[in-house]
């Protein structure tokens, strides 16, 4: 189709008159208070419905959040604690005893608490010493 | 408008009356003289009408842009500045209801997308009428046309406003007006390929 025809077909488009009393209408309008533009109620019904069911579900969810966030936190609490018992059971093992058993008969054990051996002058042979006997 | 008189003599004499021009109408409707807005309106509504028809296929609402389209004339008659075209402001107030109007239709399309979107048609005319199937198929192809390309076709094609004006109007450069007028057109054809006889004769549908 050339731009010419086409054209022709838009010019031979029929020129619209205004319908009979137009011009009293728009008299009627301009004393009659300004009207607002009403959206369909169906619509807004709609876009209510679907709004208040976003929310519900935004609610809902951040709830059950929160009692996920708490059952949680009292695991890790009970976690914590947990380790805590293990940590003291470890260090306890791996402490060395205080005391060593060396031996005894029926009325005297002989036990050496190692908390009062001292370090440098711990047993030694006695040929170290000065003295003999 | 001619007016004959007798005079004394018993010859008539014309005596012509001048219209009031759109400026001098303006001016008095600012100090709220109805009259004179009444005027314009019969003077310009068949005008305002036949853009809108163009611009939405739709002769209801047509109607109601249009008459809203001076309601706003009245109310703004404050902030009108004379320039020697009243029509041009009365076109640019239509444009913009009508892109307000649609802007409004297609929030609402976004909010709930299962609502059928609006086809532009006019009621169908009685068989045998190839002339007004015709002017019904063109009309509901331009409405279809986006805004931007609408308003510059209708305004160019029909209107028959030059490039410049349109421009002026439209608040951009001449090129950008021919490029949309020339898309329009492209689109329109598109459009209307399938009822176009080879070039020759509008074909007849069932």
């Amino acid at each position: 189709m050339e731009d010419h025809r086409l054209g022709d077909l838009l010019r031979e488009l029929p020129r619209e008159q205004a319908r009979p009393g137009f011009t009293a209408r728009v008299l009627h309008r301009l004393d009659a208070p300004e009207r607002r533009r009403s959206i369909p109620r169906l619509a807004l019904a709609t876009v209510l419905t679907v709004a208040l069911a976003v929310t519900a579900g935004l609610l809902i969810d951040a709830r059950r959040n929160a009692l996920e966030s708490s059952r949680a936190e009292k695991a890790l609490a009970e976690i914590r604690a947990e380790h805590a018992r293990l940590e003291r059971e470890v260090r306890e093992l791996s402490d060395p005893p205080s005391v060593v058993y060396l031996g005894g008969n029926e009325d005297v054990d002989l036990v050496l608490d190692l908390g009062k051996v001292r370090g440098s002058e711990g047993a030694t042979p006695a040929a170290y010493h000065g003295e003999t006997f | 408008m001619v007016v004959w008189r007798r005079e004394q003599s018993h010859m008539s004499q014309p005596m012509i009356l001048e219209q009031p021009s759109d400026a001098e109408l303006m001016a008095r409707v600012r100090e709220g003289d109805r009259e004179a807005f009444t005027d314009l309106v019969d003077r310009h509504k068949d005008a305002v009408v036949t853009y809108l028809v163009r611009l939405t296929a739709d002769r209801d609402r047509a109607e109601d842009l249009a008459q809203e389209t001076f309601l706003r004339l009245f109310r703004s008659a404050g902030d009108y500045v004379e320039q020697g075209y009243l029509r041009a402001f009365l076109f640019r107030i239509a444009t913009n209801l009508v892109r307000s109007e649609e802007r409004r239709a297609k929030r609402l399309r976004l909010l709930m997308p299962f609502l059928p979107r609006p086809e532009h048609t006019e009621p169908a005319a009685p068989s045998g009428m190839l002339r007004r199937e015709m002017h019904r198929e063109v009309s509901a192809a331009v409405a279809n046309l986006p805004l931007r390309y609408r308003v510059p076709l209708v305004l160019h094609e029909i209107e028959g406003w030059t490039y410049v004006d349109i421009a002026q109007e439209l608040g951009c450069r001449e090129g950008t007006v021919k490029s949309r007028v020339h898309r329009g057109r492209q689109q329109l054809k598109e459009k209307l390929e399938p009822y176009w006889n080879g070039g020759t004769a509008w074909k007849t549908t069932g």
